[in-house]
């Protein structure tokens, strides 16, 4: 499929997954990322791969659990309150090194609240989640086409990592329609998996998967091992984009859809002469701490823009070291903020020569 | 485009296909030029995107928009108000039904069978050629097989709506209408529009079916020019 289709954010990553190899899908529904298990209950078929709605979110990052032991390219997703079921699960997959896809097309929170977009699972996604010392690998897209060639790098990443990675969208990216091509097929040549249990030759040991460490010291030395494996994350897989950063004296951070409404307010504020600027992460674990703090020596301030009361405020402070204020503007619980409101907040920060 | 004589217009087509913004384009335009018109929000599968949430644009045209109230209207809950027989029910009102994608959302249009079959409408098929399930005449083909099966009534004609969002370009729009007026021709069924942004309807010149020139009136927050 090389041609060029409109498509909703949440089809889109259905697609993406199908051509990334992804031959294993267990989810149960939840507003507003329905349209992904509908796209792949028609499309998973096609390709005689498996769909399943499972009978809960629970029981889906389970399932999850199980057919990544087989080394099986496999993917679950959901939004906020079915993310926050599937977080123990989380913590085993990780703790047993399976690489699984996981999707959050977020909404309003705390609790069941709004079937509207929200950013409020960042320090869900990013600080842990669930239990114990672990990470998840976080891809934050900010159109349908990066939800495509995220979720293709998502796939590559777990694998690459043995680690669960997560693509953290919201519900606007997942309704939205934008064009979109899918990259070529035949590229998906898979690396071999020997630790798969696929059961067992008799050129090999048994392979066992599992997260129960009852010794101390062997699951000491298990979190060492992980420990290890998440600084090569961080050496290696920080993603950004900046967007007339250079000379910017006021510099937005944002991600996902307000990355976008943030980039029109940096149009807006250039045209009333303001030197403002954009400085998107892409990947939200591991932060892009280097990247942003190297304009610190121009910019004179930064503003947060998130739908949430905060919560990426705290990345951005540890990657500036105090040496820059760090402001925030945010909605929640479903309020979507206007291009207009982020200029607004530009220009009172430009009134007050950018202090706190 | 020409109102219909038709009273009641209704448009119905896959996910995705721009049947909200033809309805609310049609509604708008017939707004102009009809006393009494409302717009019914039958779709009961989206939760973003939908005619609901540009009421207060609506209602300052005169137009009567019928959806779920309060908070009903933003919960995902497949609400189908009584009043939508009500007002296919008065001869004075021209009445435009917005109904959700697929065969899933047809559904629901199925409900209001008996009441229409006796009514003078059209029943319109959205068709974007550039959407993964209605990319060809056996897409178009499947697609309104399913959608007349779920809805129990038989479509009166096809609309092309063939578009990329921001990167459509006239052989985007070109190719996809001759694969709809092939649909037409098998399906016999007339092809009786084809939706063009208005930034484009200059540029395409004549073409063999009528123009429906279209202002986009759900777009994401960065790039609406004001928050609705």
């Amino acid at each position: 499929m090389s041609e060029k289709l409109l498509m909703k954010g949440n089809e889109a990553l259905g697609e993406a997954a199908v051509q990334a190899g992804c031959r294993l899908y267990f989810a149960y529904p939840i507003t507003p990322q329905s349209e992904l298990p509908e796209y792949l209950s028609k499309r998973m078929p096609e390709v005689g791969a498996v769909f399943l709605q499972a009978e809960s979110e629970v029981a889906a990052i389970n399932m999850v659990y199980g057919a990544a032991g087989t080394g099986a390219r496999v993917m679950t997703s959901s939004s906020s309150p079915g993310i926050s079921l599937k977080q123990e699960g989380l913590s085993y997959i990780a703790a047993a090194e399976l690489p699984c896809v996981v999707v959050n097309m977020s909404r309003g929170g705390p609790g069941l609240g709004s079937i509207q977009p929200a950013q409020g699972d960042y320090f869900q996604a990013t600080k842990g989640g669930g239990h114990g010392d672990y990470h998840l690998l976080v891809l934050a897209p900010a159109s349908v086409q990066e939800i495509v060639d995220l979720t293709t790098l998502a796939f590559d990443l777990a694998d690459k990592y043995r680690n669960p990675v997560m693509i953290m969208g919201d519900g606007l990216l997942g309704q939205m329609m934008e064009p979109v091509t899918f990259p070529s097929e035949g590229s998906r040549e898979l690396q071999p998996k020997p630790w798969a249990t696929t059961g067992k030759t008799k050129d090999r040991e048994k392979n066992v998967v599992h997260s129960l460490e009852l010794l101390p010291e062997r699951l000491e030395a298990h979190n060492i091992k992980l420990q290890r494996k998440y600084a090569q994350m961080e050496q290696a897989e920080k993603r950004w984009e900046e967007y007339l950063a250079d000379d910017a004296e006021i510099v937005l951070v944002a991600y996902g859809t307000v990355a976008r409404i943030c980039r029109s307010a940096v149009d807006a504020a250039r045209e009333k002469g303001i030197k403002a600027g954009l400085f998107r992460p892409i990947s939200l674990w591991p932060y892009p701490s280097e990247a942003l703090a190297k304009l610190t020596p121009i910019a004179k301030c930064f503003l947060c823009v998130e739908m949430n009361t905060g919560q990426m405020v705290e990345d951005v402070r540890l990657a500036l070291e105090g040496r820059r204020p760090v402001h925030f503007y945010g909605r929640t619980g479903g309020m979507v903020p206007a291009p207009e409101e982020v200029l607004a907040q530009i220009e009172k920060l430009v009134a007050g020569r950018c202090e706190a | 485009m020409k109102p219909f004589s038709e009273r009641v217009v209704i448009f119905v087509g896959a996910y995705g296909s721009g049947k909200t913004e033809l309805a609310l384009n049609y509604t708008l335009e017939l707004s102009k030029c009809r006393e009494k018109v409302a717009i019914v929000d039958l779709d009961l599968v989206s939760p973003y995107f939908r005619s609901r949430d540009i009421k207060k644009r609506l209602m300052a045209r005169g137009i009567e928009v019928i959806a779920p109230e309060t908070e009903i209207a933003v919960a995902d809950l497949p609400v189908v108000t009584p009043r939508i027989q009500g007002a296919l029910a008065e001869p004075q009102l021209q009445v435009v039904i917005d109904v959700g994608g697929d065969p899933t959302g047809a559904t629901a249009l199925g409900r209001f069978r008996d009441q229409l079959i006796s009514l003078p409408h059209q029943l319109l098929l959205v068709i974007n050629t550039c959407r993964p399930f209605t990319k060809d005449v056996t897409g178009i083909r499947n697609m309104l097989a399913a959608i007349e099966s779920s809805a129990h009534l038989t479509i009166t004609g096809l609309l092309a709506n063939c578009n990329l969002g921001p990167e459509t370009t006239i052989e985007v729009m070109m190719s996809g209408l001759d694969i709809v007026r092939k649909a037409g021709q098998e399906c016999d069924l007339p092809v009786v529009g084809m939706g063009v942004w208005s930034e484009l309807a200059g540029q395409i010149g004549t073409l063999p079916v009528p123009i429906w020139p279209l202002d986009i009136q759900l777009l994401p927050p960065w790039l609406s020019e004001t928050a609705t």
